[in-house]
Parts: structure tokens; C-alpha cells; sequence
């Protein structure tokens, strides 16, 4: 075997980043991870092991996010700068993926609730095959964005799954400089509804059990500071329908 | 009203990217960090080659700088 290569800034997009020894792990083994039924491909170094992982939820197709463990304590989950991640904008019926992946938000259940997002799952799995006596907490999770490096702030923002609801305003202010900002929506099983999740008159998904994404920038639905902007939705039973707001800036 | 949440971010230690396994006692400390970025920043203000760098690259040939004068390990 040989040393694990230094990984390219240049390959890396958004990456969460744990340290077992910093968070008080005294015994690790890191070939535990290989026995994780998430884990879809990986290679073994001298110094650890990278590979990909399995996330998925309900009818969004199976993704992998990247990870690598190393006996320096270090566990890294990341997505790759390529458009599969970040090309939001195009045939929205077809183009699904989006950096909401990472943050496992499509339907809203973890809105507001660190633990629940993807990256922070697939990491407490790692952390938890690695060393089973460590109490794993989302928030020793650290994030970090090369795509956009002066980024200081990601803000995910929706109605939570579940809530019956019809429309909701965001806005952002002249001091924020938005590197990325998509629309991430869904539309459930509810063969009453009509296309589903709307932003700006435009719509995201496109009826029933259909998800879709739009790059707002690109696609100039929000150009404007301190002006409100409206993500709505014309399913009769709004349960079933969900529309969140991915943006990564600085202040 | 809609929910969310807010994530900070921070640049990421030596050794969350670096292919070889680094001690964490060898890792730099926040104010060594704090003294590569400083220097980063400043190496904007001189104009090319710096501009067209990366922040990752200036922050690496900061680094080289401080390490090459002794001021960081």
C-alpha cells in the first residue's frame, strides 16, 4: 500500500470535516468503516482509507458524497466541484442533484435541525464505526466551501415537512454577497395537486412526486437586496409539497 | 414563517486535506493560522501574481514565507 495522495482543493466543493482524537476518542480502528453497508466503493492507503458513500431519500435518486479516514484522526465527507452538484439550472425534471444533498433537506424534515443533515449522518456513521465509545455530536462538525472561497456563511431556509403551508417570503440585505443561491423543491404522492413548488412565478417541480431545483442567480429570479421574494406552492394538500432555499455567502 | 438554519464555516486545519498523517501537535496553532492569513490578505494588496491565485494558494505561499523567515514553525 502507499500513502494516501494530498487531496486538491481544486477537487473539493463543500466539505465537513471531524477529528476522533480532538473529540476525545482514545482507541480508533478505521478498517471498521469498510464493514458500514453505506460504503459504495473505497481504497485502502498505509494511512487510511477514502471511498464513497450511499445517501438517499425516498424517490431522490441514490447519491455518494466522498469520504477518507486517516489514522491522524481525521474524517472528511465532501462533494466534488462538478456540475452534478452545482449545476442546478437546466431541464428541471431531470436535474436533480444540487449541493441540498449535502445537507439533506429535499423534503424539510431536518430544516432546523443540524444532526438530520445528510453530511452529519454519513459522518456519525463513520465516527461511530471508527471508535463505538465516542458520543457523537453533528455540531464538532466543521464545514468548509472551496468552490467559494470567501464564503462565510451557508443558510438553508424552508417551511418543515408536514406544515400545511402556501407561500413564505425571503429576502437578503445590500451587505450580503451571494456566491450560490438554488431553489431545492419537492412534490409528493398527492394526485390532487398541480405542479407543485413555485418561485417567483416560476415553477420548480412539475406535478406529482417530481422534484427540481433552479439556480436563482443564473436564472435571475432574486436580483435584488432588501427585496422580498416569494416560494409558493398550488398542491391542495401542501403537506406533501416542500420548497427550500440554499445559499452560500459572505457578510 | 420558514425555518432554517445557519451554518458558519472556517478554513480547514493542515491535515484535513493533506494526504500523509499529521500529528496534531504539529499542526499550526490559531495564531499561526491567524498570522497566514494576515499575510494572504496583504499579498492581495500587492497586485498580481497574488490576484490571480487562489485564497488556498496565497494562504500556502504565505506559509512558505512565514516558515522560510522562522516566524512559524
Amino acid at each position: 500500500m502507499a500513502t494516501m495522495p494530498d487531496l486538491p482543493t481544486s477537487d473539493v466543493g463543500l466539505v465537513s470535516y471531524y477529528n476522533l482524537e480532538d473529540n476525545g476518542s482514545l482507541d480508533y480502528d478505521l478498517t471498521n468503516i469498510l464493514d458500514l453497508q453505506g460504503v459504495d466503493s473505497y481504497a485502502q492507503y498505509d494511512n487510511g482509507i477514502r471511498g464513497t458513500y450511499n445517501i438517499s431519500f425516498s424517490n431522490i435518486p441514490t447519491r455518494t458524497v466522498n469520504f477518507r479516514a486517516k489514522t491522524d484522526g481525521w474524517i472528511i465527507v465532501w462533494i466534488d466541484q462538478s456540475e452534478q452538484f452545482y449545476g442546478a439550472d437546466g431541464d428541471r425534471s431531470l436535474i436533480r442533484k444540487n449541493l441540498v444533498d449535502f445537507f439533506g433537506d429535499w423534503t424539510g424534515s431536518g430544516i432546523n435541525n443540524l444532526p438530520d443533515t445528510n453530511y452529519a449522518q454519513v459522518m456519525k456513521d463513520l465516527v461511530n464505526a471508527a471508535d463505538s465509545d465516542l458520543s457523537f455530536s453533528a455540531s464538532d462538525v466543521s464545514v468548509y466551501c472551496y468552490s467559494y472561497e470567501p464564503a462565510t456563511n451557508i443558510n438553508i431556509l424552508g417551511i418543515p415537512q408536514g406544515d400545511n403551508w402556501s407561500s413564505y417570503t425571503f429576502s437578503y440585505t445590500s451587505g450580503v454577497n451571494r456566491f450560490y443561491e438554488a431553489v431545492a423543491a419537492g412534490n409528493g404522492l398527492n394526485p390532487d395537486s398541480g405542479k407543485g413548488v413555485i418561485i417567483e412565478g416560476t415553477y420548480v417541480t412539475d406535478g406529482e412526486n417530481s422534484v427540481g431545483t433552479l439556480d436563482n442567480i443564473a436564472e435571475g429570479l432574486t436580483p435584488s437586496s432588501g427585496t422580498n421574494y416569494t416560494v409558493s406552492n398550488d398542491t391542495r394538500d401542501a403537506r406533501f409539497a416542500y420548497g427550500s432555499i440554499v445559499g452560500i455567502f459572505e457578510v | 414563517m420558514p425555518q432554517g438554519k445557519i451554518i458558519g464555516m472556517s478554513s480547514p486545519p493542515e491535515g484535513v486535506l493533506a494526504g500523509e498523517s499529521v500529528p496534531r501537535e504539529n499542526e499550526l496553532t490559531d495564531k499561526e493560522e491567524s498570522m497566514i492569513e494576515k499575510l494572504a490578505n496583504q499579498m492581495i494588496e500587492k497586485g498580481e501574481p497574488y490576484t490571480k491565485m487562489s485564497e488556498s494558494e496565497r494562504k500556502q505561499k504565505a506559509k512558505e514565507v512565514l516558515q522560510s523567515k522562522g516566524v512559524i514553525r
